[in-house]
């Protein structure tokens, strides 16, 4: 395992195993990062600090989730009827 | 264990026959208005205290609730068969102020 490298910076990488998602469904995985990264925007923003640190979150869930998930959700919470506590 | 078994089968009915003179009937019917009864009145009584209109929530357009993929085969098919039209919302919202 090449622990010792740092994951390059401008290359997408495939997100790491994640232990509370052990099994081959990886549904909830998926949406977690996404409530991570909407939640983690939030909060930087409210604080005003760089929203830099959740670009990991928007990577997994990216990676995870399918394209049509994340259209649906985003259009979602445009609309204002997002189900999901953010 | 079958005695055991046997002494608690026996609570309902040995407390019928405790009825002195009587048959078992009496005391059912002491239960009912002493106990059950009176408790009816006073469920009746927290109802009634705690009924009248309380601010509905507001609507938001949910896409997972009020989900319409079919018709209902009554009315007009988008009215649930107890529609309130004060606290149900249609799938647009509500109908009435």
């Amino acid at each position: 395992m090449l622990d010792t490298q740092k994951p390059p910076r401008k290359k997408w990488w495939t997100p790491p195993f994640d232990p509370r998602f052990p099994n081959q469904n990886q549904t909830r995985n998926c949406y977690q990062n996404f409530l991570d990264y909407q939640r983690c925007v939030k909060t930087m923003s409210r604080r005003g600090k760089n929203s830099e640190p959740c670009e990991y979150y928007f990577r997994v869930y990216n990676s995870l989730c399918p394209t049509s998930w994340v259209q649906n959700w985003n259009e979602q919470i445009k609309d204002g009827t997002f189900a999901g506590k953010i | 264990m079958a005695l055991p078994l046997r002494a608690l089968s026996r609570g309902f009915a040995s407390a019928a026959k405790e009825g002195h003179g009587g048959t078992g009937a009496r005391t059912w019917r002491l239960l009912t208005f002493v106990l059950a009864l009176p408790s009816v009145a006073l469920c009746t009584l927290n109802a009634y205290l705690h009924s009248g209109h309380r601010p509905r929530p507001e609507f938001i357009a949910y896409p997972h609730l009020r989900i319409r993929t079919k018709r209902f085969p009554w009315g007009d098919g988008n009215h649930t068969l107890f529609h309130n039209s004060r606290v149900n919302p249609l799938p647009t919202g509500y109908e009435s102020p």
